[in-house]
């Protein structure tokens, strides 16, 4: 089932598992931002297209599609990847910026 | 302690060549992820929420101080200066970087450690009494067992493509702190009149989506037989065991399906017709590991602890202080579950703080729980005030062994890709909402469990009190089960009703052990009330309030 709109795709990078956020230049960020918002489906498809060109796929596992609150503050919608955003909310001196 | 002769070594340092190859090719992307993930997870090497998490096998929870030194290096070389100590006696590490793993998989090679067959469809690690060698009343140390199982299942071609994971635990004592009942075999050791060891074989014991304890299958097996019956079982669950559908894969599945009784048939079948081929494991070699686990010489030590009145020393006395199988000696507990703490967390500094303290007062030796705690087995008793106190300088004289405080908690959604919900958090809460030592010891005996999610690695099923989260349309929730044990005397927990949010469950455990207070006889424990009165009186207060 597709998840709804609007949605950022995120990854762990593959070399040290980071949590990453894919732009819409084909980069990882390790910061959800504007550049990673996918508003409509055709956004979505074009996300990922950028990404394959750029042989971006290649340096992640397990890119997911998931729903954000805004297009304006690109956070994630839900508590995991809300978590997975921050860090371990009982460890908050290991917070993610 | 076990050493690891030329053979083990050789294994265990190849293993790490062989890792290194695989992950060079993945970076270099011949090997795909699909390809690689197998790979990686039988090196103990998982995807987390925010990293790759390396699991390490502490075989039957032994570890010398050259280990957790060992340990607390890497945790400040390659990881962020903690590890998490499991319900399997493992370690975890919660933020390794793939390429740094084969560095880590070869230092701790270095102090004959791996992470070999932590995950998978394969035998874990087995695990054992965590007082196995000290305790008072125990037929046999069940470690030499168990490493014997370690040895023979590792790499076993037989057993590398099991239906599904396969978890074994051994104990020698009467009193179960191995909690055999949930596991797919455990065992028991006995001696016969003769003196022999002897071994109670049950099967099909687990947590998970479907609890169930395990059924005694065979009473009184030879050692000799030991292994050819275990292969027998082994056999039987991979010929029959389910391969299509992981929730029903388990060994408990396929024994509830058989029934206990045409189960053991077929093993019984299957371990006389191979008794002539399969000669297990050789006498000799038996003794030869089993000659490692004689224990230290202990001189004679003074029976009584030194006077000591502080009232805080006496407290810790009094819960993490356990009797020795040689006078003058104390098993200790150090908890590592301080009020408002992670559950299983220690930091390097500690690791090495408690390397230390086991080096001048417990034979280089630390033992690693189920209930997520460290144990120095060979204290004197006249040691234990400046065992306490050096414990305590690095904040780990928490005096609630066994207390409502000392819970297990899994990772749950703070760091587990499985977990519908978080469980440290819970966890805190409930150890601050209980943290006075007075009322701890005026609950008395008491294991509150809890698990991100029905996988179940924070044995909630086995739980005094247990609990589950849940996602229910997005939120956390908590189902509360009450009544289950993993001792000697086993039992599932029952599920008290409806679920609490993650804002109320705190006050759900609280009402339950006032109901606990109101309702006991003198001296009865929370355990023994429930089964004396029933989970009714419990879950009608509990609901009471809502």
């Amino acid at each position: 089932m597709a998840e709804a709109l609007p949605l950022m795709v995120t990854a762990n990078r593959l070399t040290d598992g980071a949590v990453v956020y894919l732009t819409h230049s084909g980069d990882w960020s390790e910061r959800p931002a504007a550049s990673s918002v996918a508003g409509t489906r055709e956004e979505h498809a074009h996300l990922l297209d950028t990404a394959r060109q750029r042989g971006a796929l290649a340096a992640v596992i397990e890119p997911t599609a998931v729903p954000i609150t805004s297009l304006d503050r690109p956070q994630p919608a839900s508590l995991r990847e809300r978590i997975r955003r921050h860090g371990p909310t009982v460890r908050p001196d290991l917070a993610r910026a | 302690m076990y050493a690891y002769d030329h053979y083990d070594q050789h294994m265990v340092d190849r293993r790490v060549a062989e890792f290194r190859d695989q992950v060079s090719r993945r970076l270099e992307g011949r090997l795909s992820e699909d390809e690689f993930r197998p790979l990686r997870l039988l090196n103990g090497l998982y995807l987390q929420l925010h990293a790759y998490m390396l699991r390490v096998a502490i075989p039957y929870g032994t570890l010398s101080t050259r280990q957790l030194r060992a340990l607390a290096d890497i945790a400040d070389r390659y990881d962020r200066g903690y590890g998490h100590f499991t319900t399997r006696q493992n370690l975890q590490f919660n933020w390794v970087k793939l390429v740094e793993v084969p560095d880590i998989l070869a230092a701790l090679a270095g102090v004959q450690m791996h992470a070999i067959q932590t995950s998978g469809n394969v035998i874990r690690n087995v695990t054992a009494d965590h007082f196995a060698g000290i305790a008072a009343n125990e037929a046999e140390d069940p470690r030499f067992v168990a490493e014997a199982i370690r040895q023979w299942s590792t790499f076993h071609p037989e057993f590398s493509f099991l239906p599904r994971k396969f978890k074994i635990a051994v104990t020698g004592a009467d009193e179960d702190r191995a909690a055999i009942a949930f596991h797919d075999i455990g065992i028991r050791i006995r001696r016969d009149d003769a003196g022999l060891p002897i071994y109670d074989i049950h099967v099909g014991g687990g947590m998970g989506r479907t609890p169930a304890l395990a059924v005694l299958i065979r009473r009184g097996l030879a050692e000799a037989d030991l292994f050819g019956y275990l292969a027998a079982i082994l056999r039987v669950y991979n010929r029959h065991g389910r391969r299509d559908n992981i929730y029903r894969a388990r060994i408990k599945i396929l024994v509830a399906a058989l029934g206990a009784e045409a189960f053991t048939r077929d093993v019984e079948q299957e371990w006389i017709a191979a008794r002539a081929d399969d000669q297990g494991i050789p006498e000799a070699e038996l003794a030869r590991i089993r000659s490692m686990f004689a224990g230290p010489e202990l001189p004679p030590a003074a029976v009584t602890p030194e006077k000591f009145s502080a009232p805080a020393f006496n407290a810790w006395i009094a819960t993490n202080v356990h009797p020795h199988r040689h006078p003058g000696y104390a098993i200790v507990t150090i908890s590592l579950k301080p009020i408002g703490g992670i559950p299983g967390d220690a930091n390097s500094d500690q690791m090495r703080a408690i390397a230390a303290i086991a080096d001048a007062h417990s034979r280089g030796e630390v033992r690693v729980s189920h209930e997520q705690n460290l144990i120095l087995p060979y204290v004197r008793r006249s040691a234990l005030p400046e065992v306490w106190r050096a414990l305590g300088e690095t904040g780990l004289a928490t005096a609630n062994a066994g207390l409502v405080t000392d819970i297990i908690a899994c990772p749950g959604l703070d760091y587990c890709s499985l977990a519908n919900a978080r469980s440290i958090p819970i966890a805190q809460r409930i150890s601050e909402r209980f943290a006075t030592i007075s009322q701890q010891h005026d609950i008395g005996p008491m294991k509150i469990k809890i698990s991100g999610c029905i996988n179940a690695c924070g044995h909630h099923h086995a739980g005094h009190i247990g609990i589950l989260g849940v996602d229910r349309k997005g939120e956390e929730h908590y189902q509360v089960l009450i009544g289950g044990s993993g001792d000697e005397n086993a039992a599932i927990g029952e599920i008290t009703g409806p679920g609490f949010s993650a804002a109320t469950v705190v006050d759900a455990v609280e009402r339950i052990i006032a109901a606990y207070l109101d309702l006991r006889r003198p001296g009865e424990t929370f355990l023994a009330a429930v089964r004396r009165l029933g989970t009714a009186p419990f879950k009608e207060r509990v609901y009471a309030a809502a």
